[in-house]
Parts: C-alpha cells; sequence; structure tokens
C-alpha cells in the first residue's frame, strides 16, 4: 500500500493543488500510525505471473464473473426444461417477440463491448481519450435500456405480461435478472470513467479497472446467449 | 493469545448453528422441501395439524440456531476491524446487518409458532394460508440485509491492499453471493414453478449459496484467525527479546 499511494500522491500532486498533497501525506501518516507492524500479508495485488501471460484484472474477479455466470447457466437450463414441458406454446408465444428490439440491442452490446475493450487499450498506451471512450460505451448501454423500456412496454399494452403464461414469466425474468446486471454493469463504466485518467498500466487502479470491463463483456456474453435462446430457438 | 482463543471459540458457534437449523427444518419441522405457495388452504390447515409438535420443536430450535449466529458475525466483525482499525464504518454495518438477519429468521418462526399454537381453531382455512404467506415470503425470501452485509465484507477486504486479514479473492466471492441472492426478490410475483417461493431459483438456490458462502467464510475466518495468533505470539516474543536486552 505505502509505495503505491506514495507514486499516486505524486501523480496527483502534478494536477492537484498543493493542499490535496498535504491531506493526502496526511492521510499516508495517519495509516502508518494505526497500522505500525511490518505488514506480511499475502503480498500486493497485482502479480506478475511466471509464465508472463497475463490474466485480465485480477484472479479474484474471475470467481465473481464465472460464480455470476454459473448463475445464469441455472436459469437457461430451468428455461429449457421449462420449455420442453410445452414445446407447442413456447413456440407460439415466441413468434409474438419482435426480434428486431433483439438484434437492435445485440448491435448496441457488442459495440459497447468494443469500446470498452478500446478503451483499455487507450489506459495501456496512456492515451487520454480513454474516457470518451468508456462515456460512448455508457451511451450504448443507455440505449439497451431504453429500447428495452419501449419492448417491455409494447408487451405490456398488449397485454403480455410474466402472469399470462409461461413464456412470459420466463420472458420477464431471464431479461430482467439480465437487465439488473446491465444497470449495476453501467454503474461500474461510470466507475472506470472517472478512473481512467489516473489508472496506470501494472497498478491495482488498473486491475480494477480491467475487471470491471471483463464485468462488463460478461454481461454482452450473457446477452449473446440470451437472444437466441429467447427470441431465435425453434422446434 | 486469549483473545484469539475466544474468537476460535466464537467462531465455531456458526457450524453448531447451521446444524442445529438443518434439524430443527429437516427431521423435525419437516420443511424440506418447503411447503408450497401453491397448496390449497385446506393441504395447509393439514401440514399445521398433523406435525405440530414437530413444528413447535423445530421452530423454536430455529430461533436457537438464529441467535447462535451472532457469535459468527461478530467474529468476522472482530476480523473486519483488524483490516479497518478503529473507525470501522464497514465492520459496524455489516454487524448490525448481521444482527437483523438474525431476527428475520426468529419473526417468520414465531409467526409458525402462532399457527401451530391452536392448530384445530374453527376459522376459515384462508386466513390460515395468509398468515403462512406472512411467515414463509420472508422466511425465504428476506436477502436484503445478507445481501448488504456481504457487501460490507467485501469492501473492507478491498481495502486490505496487502492481504493481511483475508484473501483478495474472498472480496469477489462475497460480492458474487451478495448478488445471488438477488433473484429471490422474484418471489413475491409468482405462486407456482422454478420463481415461487418453494422453486429451484428462489429457495434451492438461496439455501446453496448461503451453505456456499458461511463454509468459505467460516474457513477464511479459522485460517485469519490462526494468523492472528502467530503474529500477536512473534510480537510478545520481541517485546520479551527487547526487555531481556535491556535488563
Amino acid at each position: 500500500m505505502g509505495e503505491e499511494q506514495a507514486t499516486e500522491s505524486v501523480g496527483r500532486n502534478g494536477v492537484g493543488s498543493l493542499g490535496v498533497a498535504a491531506e493526502l501525506a496526511g492521510e499516508a501518516a495517519l495509516a502508518r500510525i494505526q497500522k505500525p507492524e511490518p505488514v506480511e500479508g499475502r503480498g500486493p495485488v497485482v502479480r506478475q505471473r511466471d509464465d508472463g501471460k497475463h490474466v485480465p484484472g485480477e484472479p479474484g474477479v474471475w470467481i465473481f464473473i464465472l460464480g455470476d455466470m454459473s448463475i445464469f447457466a441455472v436459469l437457461f437450463g430451468v428455461y429449457i426444461v421449462g420449455r420442453g414441458d410445452a414445446p407447442a406454446l413456447f413456440e407460439s408465444q415466441q413468434q409474438l417477440l419482435n426480434q428486431n428490439f433483439g438484434a437492435l440491442n445485440t448491435i448496441l452490446l457488442l459495440v459497447s463491448s468494443l469500446l470498452v475493450y478500446s478503451g483499455v487499450n487507450a489506459i495501456r498506451k496512456q492515451d487520454l481519450r480513454a474516457p470518451l471512450l468508456f462515456i460512448a460505451a455508457i451511451v450504448c448501454g443507455l440505449g439497451f435500456v431504453v429500447v428495452k423500456y419501449f419492448e417491455y412496454s409494447q408487451k405490456i399494452d398488449h397485454g403480455l405480461t410474466p402472469a399470462l403464461n409461461d413464456f412470459w414469466m420466463y420472458y420477464f425474468v431471464l431479461t430482467g435478472l439480465h437487465l439488473f446486471h446491465l444497470l449495476l454493469g453501467l454503474g461500474v463504466l461510470t466507475l472506470i470513467t472517472l478512473n481512467a485518467r489516473r489508472a496506470k498500466p501494472g497498478s491495482t487502479r488498473f486491475a480494477l479497472i480491467e475487471g470491471g470491463a471483463c464485468f462488463w463483456h460478461m454481461v454482452d456474453f450473457l446477452w449473446i446467449i440470451l437472444f437466441p435462446l429467447l427470441y431465435l430457438v425453434g422446434e | 493469545m486469549l483473545n484469539t482463543k475466544a474468537q476460535m471459540r466464537m467462531a465455531w458457534m456458526g457450524p453448531a448453528a447451521i446444524f442445529v437449523f438443518m434439524i430443527a427444518l429437516w427431521p423435525l419441522a419437516g420443511f424440506l422441501p418447503p411447503i408450497s405457495p401453491n397448496d390449497s388452504a385446506e393441504e395447509i390447515v393439514n401440514i399445521y395439524r398433523d406435525n405440530t409438535d414437530g413444528i413447535r420443536v423445530g421452530m423454536f430450535l430455529a430461533t436457537v440456531a438464529a441467535a447462535m449466529m451472532g457469535p459468527f458475525y461478530a467474529t468476522i466483525t472482530t476480523q473486519m476491524k483488524r483490516i479497518e482499525g478503529r473507525f470501522s464504518v464497514y465492520a459496524y454495518t455489516q454487524l448490525g446487518l448481521g444482527m437483523l438477519a438474525i431476527l428475520l429468521v426468529v419473526i417468520p418462526s414465531y409467526i409458525m409458532q402462532g399457527i401451530a399454537y391452536r392448530p384445530d381453531r374453527d376459522i376459515d382455512p384462508e386466513v390460515i394460508r395468509l398468515i403462512n404467506d406472512v411467515a414463509w415470503l420472508p422466511f425465504v425470501g428476506a436477502f436484503v440485509t445478507v445481501s448488504l452485509q456481504n457487501i460490507m465484507i467485501a469492501l473492507a477486504i478491498f481495502q486490505d491492499t496487502e492481504q493481511r486479514v483475508f484473501p483478495r479473492w474472498l472480496g469477489y466471492f462475497n460480492i458474487w453471493t451478495a448478488l445471488a441472492f438477488c433473484p429471490a426478490a422474484i418471489e413475491f410475483f409468482f405462486t407456482t414453478g422454478p420463481f415461487a417461493w418453494n422453486g429451484i431459483f428462489v429457495f434451492w438456490l438461496a439455501l446453496s449459496f448461503f451453505g456456499v458462502w458461511f463454509f468459505v467464510m467460516f474457513f477464511s475466518l479459522k485460517k485469519a484467525i490462526a494468523e492472528q495468533a502467530i503474529e500477536e505470539a512473534a510480537l510478545e516474543a520481541d517485546a520479551a527479546a527487547a526487555v531481556a536486552a535491556k535488563g
């Protein structure tokens, strides 16, 4: 902690006022008073792998991402079983979905993922335009929410509600849970945008940004499965 | 040294609580699988009439088990304070929410005690079904305190960039479980199927995630306490050596 805080406070010193620097120095001193013992932990967060390969973010973030995807895997399994119980019903109800909404949202998310990828690369090159790329990705994500809003309200206007039958129950629960993750993802992207300029490659801050970017890619990936599963799968 | 021994004892209250809770829920009350929200009012009245004493003893033991989680949450708090120091907002929030989570098991248990208290009431079975709903909805679905508690643990761990107390992955693990409980919120909309309170996506997923979360936290806690004991022993040895050098 000590070393990184020191380098970061120097970094901020360049842009910020002297007062901020003094405050930071005070904070660091306070931290030293409260934790005086030589720290013997598991070591710093970002570590180089021996074989020279790089895990995006930090290894821990993958527990979260793979764990979260496994919940969706259970949900997809439950959906497939439910569909197997009433194939005719699901087939007929599926016809009522508007594939254009789904396709448009797929494109929006794919573009946003590409923008996030470019943004992380821009940080790696210390390109100051990185925040703009993340803001563009957020706009795509908001576009997804707007499309979803129109899609939901159209369905509800036609009387297609979760209570109608199993297909609409699954439709609203699956897309709703995905939307919840997407909204969390927008929060994550906002945090990334705010931290993009201060992140140095190899720092903890950069690892957190990479981890957040991976979360956004997961939201995108889940939609790529959800879209064909709900809108396209036939027979 | 005494302090870490006390912590270890309190941490072991956790597994004991889980054991008591499983006994209460499974063989005694017969709530595994849980009462179905899709049962008719008469069926629900019959469940309480046929197994009155099992439900009485089981739901009492459920409150005992819930209370026994108190020391376990307090041990988590103590280890979080090793990270945060004196001004430990995450540790206190975690402690408060943990104690609330206990109440959210105790209250539904007492509501069920109320139904089992006079199982031969001569009233409309629909009323019994309503009271049963009031008990089961929070019994299964009151996840908000637990989710926020997990997030507090994660935030504290993320502060500890040297990973002195807990490994960093445990923070991400807690974020995951916090999110994993959230789908339980759909139980209010369905009385049947995978998203009703007895469905795979609410009851079974929440139960398995709580189980996984609990045991991962328990073993991480044990490790952290053991490391604290070693750290303190080393400090004591240093102090003794310093005194000896002076003398």
